[in-house]
């Protein structure tokens, strides 16, 4: 699967140089007190930050406290960023960190064993439940793409926060898993457990709802 | 921690794995990130497991499937209330309209 940088998907990929130069110095601007470019700041990102704070949170009351919270963030703490990275990189690792601090301070209303969920195997290493049913086919037969959708977004709303996070940011956003590792603080090696983890869950959750078992 | 199905590497390129083991490759394998003597393994053991290869068919139709998903643009009116608060937060005052 084609992995796509944060860099490329949340910028435009011809993004010209002139145009990095633009916002350096209306970061500058900003850092300087200039409120004005602020305000276009805002007017840049604030679609991509709302997509992507939606993405994690899954209602609008929720994401729209959380899109206040990243701009504010962004005037407070634009001082310290230093441009050794795209400032969208910045700007999305703290969305990604303001919406999954949010997450976790959530009280879960509903405790979905996500074992449940999981493929099962006999002692030899077999697959539980023979034959695996081949149901690629009858996701698009039987599943309207609304039905589908509805199904993949309570899937994800289901997942533990840093699970989610992963899955957001790796099959939603294209960002590698280096990157990912970085926004989140983890390792690689955790980041591809969780991702194949939460893959695997909403595998299952899909299965189900089509008659198959998860196994 | 997170617990991941151990993924034990085949010993030898004669040694077998298991649909087990195939299930906790597969993200490797789709990124093309096995070692030469575990890809030879996991594609030996898909030529003969067919319920392996529905395993992996139904897993890449997942992936795609949250790939598909659409999000809308903020709403106008949610745009505004953002900018408005942010303007009282930060200058102390509404924005001009």
């Amino acid at each position: 699967m084609g992995q796509r940088g944060s860099t490329e998907v949340l910028h435009s990929t011809a993004k010209s140089q002139t145009s990095y130069d633009e916002e350096r110095v209306l970061i500058q601007r900003v850092k300087a007190g200039d409120y004005g470019a602020f305000e276009a700041i805002f007017r840049q990102h604030v679609t991509k930050v709302y997509r992507q704070a939606f993405k994690l949170i899954g209602n609008e009351a929720e994401t729209e406290e959380v899109v206040q919270e990243v701009f504010l963030a962004v005037h407070q703490k634009v001082k310290t960023f230093r441009g050794e990275s795209v400032f969208s990189t910045w700007l999305y690792r703290l969305t990604t960190n303001v919406a999954l601090s949010r997450l976790r301070k959530r009280k879960r209303t509903k405790e979905v064993l996500l074992d449940d969920y999981l493929p099962r195997f006999q002692e030899d290493g077999h697959h539980e439940v023979r034959p695996v049913r081949n149901w690629e086919n009858e996701v698009d037969l039987r599943l309207e793409k609304q039905e589908l959708h509805r199904l993949i977004r309570e899937a994800l709303e289901e997942l533990p926060p840093l699970d989610k996070a992963v899955i957001v940011l790796s099959d939603l956003q294209g960002i590698p898993n280096r990157e990912i590792g970085e926004t989140l603080g983890v390792s690689i090696p955790a980041v591809k457990a969780r991702l194949h983890r939460a893959r695997l869950f909403l595998r299952g959750k899909l299965a189900v709802s089509l008659g198959y078992s998860p196994s | 921690m997170v617990k991941h199905p151990s993924p034990q590497r085949p010993r030898s390129k004669n040694a077998k794995i298991t649909c087990q083991q195939i299930t906790a490759l597969i993200l490797d394998y789709m990124t093309r990130e096995l070692d030469a003597e575990t890809a030879l393994a996991f594609k030996a053991h898909l030529r003969e497991c067919p319920d392996c290869i529905a395993f992996i068919r139904t897993y890449k139709k997942t992936v795609q499937a949250a790939q598909s998903l659409r999000y809308e643009s903020i709403p106008l009116e949610m745009r505004k209330r953002v900018r408005q608060f942010l303007q009282e937060r930060i200058k102390g005052s509404p924005p001009n309209r």
